[in-house]
């Protein structure tokens, strides 16, 4: 069957929006690694540039949903088209979220950088990495209409899960031992759990792209590993 | 084009489309239509005109999404005509 449409227009507008889609996946990935080289630089300039920076994933998604409504009400969409354009519409406010985040981290460095002794764990940068390469995959899958490879992503948000689970320990380790880390502790561990989210948001992204390609919602559940709502930790606990 | 692709097939009706969106870069094409998703899918400027008074005009994108007239909303949505 021909891949194009008798119309040819409808082939732009539907090229234009996926293109936007990879344009705000490639933001969301530099972001994420600018937040995290703020952090590990301790670089309040850098920082800046990252919150700055967000601005331009915000104005994506809006151009996304304004051309999507609009080519709803004009084509009418059917089938993958439809799929297309509904998937569109939450992957680019996921994009937004995950940008969202890494604005966040961002945000944090000038209040870890208050404390001068404090070293930055480097769990979290790398958690952060493998959440980026996660969402570079998702993205290649979404290009490739590849929903083998969208699901390889999917599975992969467990070590990122587990990484947060022990930093987490590390952290309230860290505390009990010193109450002036509390301050920066507190900050990196929401930082972490902006990573950690980002990782779900991106196994989001990995179920959109499953339902674009194969026009059915994935049932299964992602097994969860943050376990973290459930740990206590008691001052002389071994860790 | 007045009503071009009346009682054509859907392949005709795609090919003719096709054809006005390739002249509309050399041309300006006014098309009269009942059919309200070709209104839609073909034009850039849509004018909604009931018994001979021209109640909106606007682009498609705007006239489709959101109407300023209420008349022309309860037209598209189908809730009068």
């Amino acid at each position: 069957m021909p891949n194009d449409h008798i119309v040819s227009s409808y082939d732009k507008e539907l090229e234009n929006l996926r293109s936007s889609i990879a344009r705000m996946g490639g933001l969301a990935e530099t972001q994420i690694a600018g937040a995290v080289d703020a952090l590990f630089k301790r670089s309040a300039e850098r920082a800046g540039q990252v919150v700055e920076a967000d601005k331009a994933l915000d104005d994506l998604e809006i151009a996304i949903e304004r051309d999507a409504i609009s080519i709803l009400a004009r084509r009418q969409p059917m089938a993958s088209d439809l799929r297309e354009i509904v998937s569109a519409l939450k992957m680019s406010s996921i994009l937004e979220r995950i940008g969202d985040y890494s604005k966040n981290i961002a945000k944090r460095v000038t209040a870890i950088n208050e404390s001068d002794n404090f070293r930055i764990v480097r769990t979290v940068g790398d958690m952060a990495n493998l959440v980026q390469k996660m969402l570079k995959d998702v993205l290649d899958a979404y290009i490739d209409q590849d929903a083998v490879k969208a699901m390889d992503v999917w599975e992969r948000d467990a070590p990122v899960d587990e990484l947060y689970n022990s930093l987490f320990r590390e952290l309230l380790t860290y505390m009990m031992e010193d109450a002036s880390s509390i301050t920066p502790c507190t900050h990196l561990l929401f930082a972490a759990k902006n990573v950690e989210r980002m990782g779900d948001h991106v196994t989001n992204l990995a179920e959109i792209v499953f339902y674009l390609v194969n026009g059915e919602i994935l049932e299964d559940t992602r097994p969860k590993g943050d376990r973290t709502s459930f740990t206590v930790l008691r001052p002389g606990d071994d860790d | 084009m007045d009503e071009p692709c009346s009682s054509l097939d859907p392949l005709s009706t795609m090919r003719i489309e096709n054809l006005m969106d390739e002249l509309r870069y050399d041309y300006c094409i006014v098309i009269v239509t009942h059919n309200l998703q070709q209104a839609a899918r073909v034009s850039h400027y849509t004018g909604f005109m009931y018994l001979g008074k021209l109640i909106e005009f606007g682009t498609t994108a705007d006239l489709f999404t959101h109407p300023k007239e209420k008349q022309t909303d309860a037209f598209i949505t189908g809730r009068f005509g």
